[in-house]
């Protein structure tokens, strides 16, 4: 499966570039993706529960 | 799309002393992070305008300088229809810029202090849903690094970003 892209742009000279991730830089995505999801579903249930 | 309730880049510039540093097409490569980097050392505040669509129900998650370490703490005061809500986080991986919602399209502007000073940084912010429009959040945040800010990164929570533009500016 494609690892999803990275869109990068150097401020000072402009220069832009749409790139794959690397490995680090994948499994660094795949952590912060399942520990938002994990945040968020605490969230909607401590929302719930304070209903 | 279109957000009508932030003023253009160009008219915050003008008024606030903040220039346009850069702008990022969020509809280029259909990106799941996005990144302003080599962030000149001059400025000494930061101002992220973010209009936003996801390829799913999500929304941004702000890093500094590709810092994913526990170096993060926020709390978000949200309004949701009629209902208040307060939601924090220390030793967060990321700044949140929302509580518990998530929508297609997200429209928010962040600012960043001393970002080119050696102290904690300190930023502020707000944050709108636009198809999820009854939830509006104001957060704010500390990142636990006294290095200067020459690299910002805007995460989508889930999925990629599919259109929509972020812009830096910076004050010296």
């Amino acid at each position: 499966m494609a690892k999803p892209n990275i869109f990068e742009i150097n401020t000072q000279t402009g220069k832009q570039i749409v790139r794959e991730m690397n490995e680090d830089e994948y499994a660094q995505h795949l952590l912060h993706q399942e520990k938002s999801a994990l945040e968020q579903a605490a969230r909607e249930s401590e929302a719930f529960a304070a209903e | 799309m279109g957000i009508s309730i932030f003023p253009t880049p160009e008219a915050a510039g003008g008024g606030l002393k903040y220039e346009l540093i850069s702008s990022i097409d969020l509809s280029v490569g259909t990106p799941a992070a996005v990144a302003f980097t080599s962030i000149d050392p001059k400025y000494r505040s930061l101002k992220l305008v973010v209009d936003a669509t996801f390829s799913t129900a999500a929304r941004c998650h702000l890093q500094f300088n590709n810092d994913s370490g526990t170096n993060y703490s926020w709390q978000i005061r949200a309004l949701s229809g009629t209902s208040n809500s307060q939601v924090r986080d220390f030793d967060a991986t990321y700044v949140d810029t929302s509580t518990t919602g998530t929508d297609t399209v997200q429209a928010l502007t962040f600012y960043v202090n001393e970002t080119n000073v050696a102290a904690v940084k300190t930023g502020f912010g707000n944050s709108n849903f636009e198809t999820n429009a009854v939830v509006a959040n104001v957060p704010d945040f500390h990142w636990k690094n006294t290095a200067t800010i020459n690299e910002w990164n805007i995460l989508a929570s889930t999925g990629t970003f599919t259109g929509g533009n972020a812009y830096l500016l910076g004050s010296e």
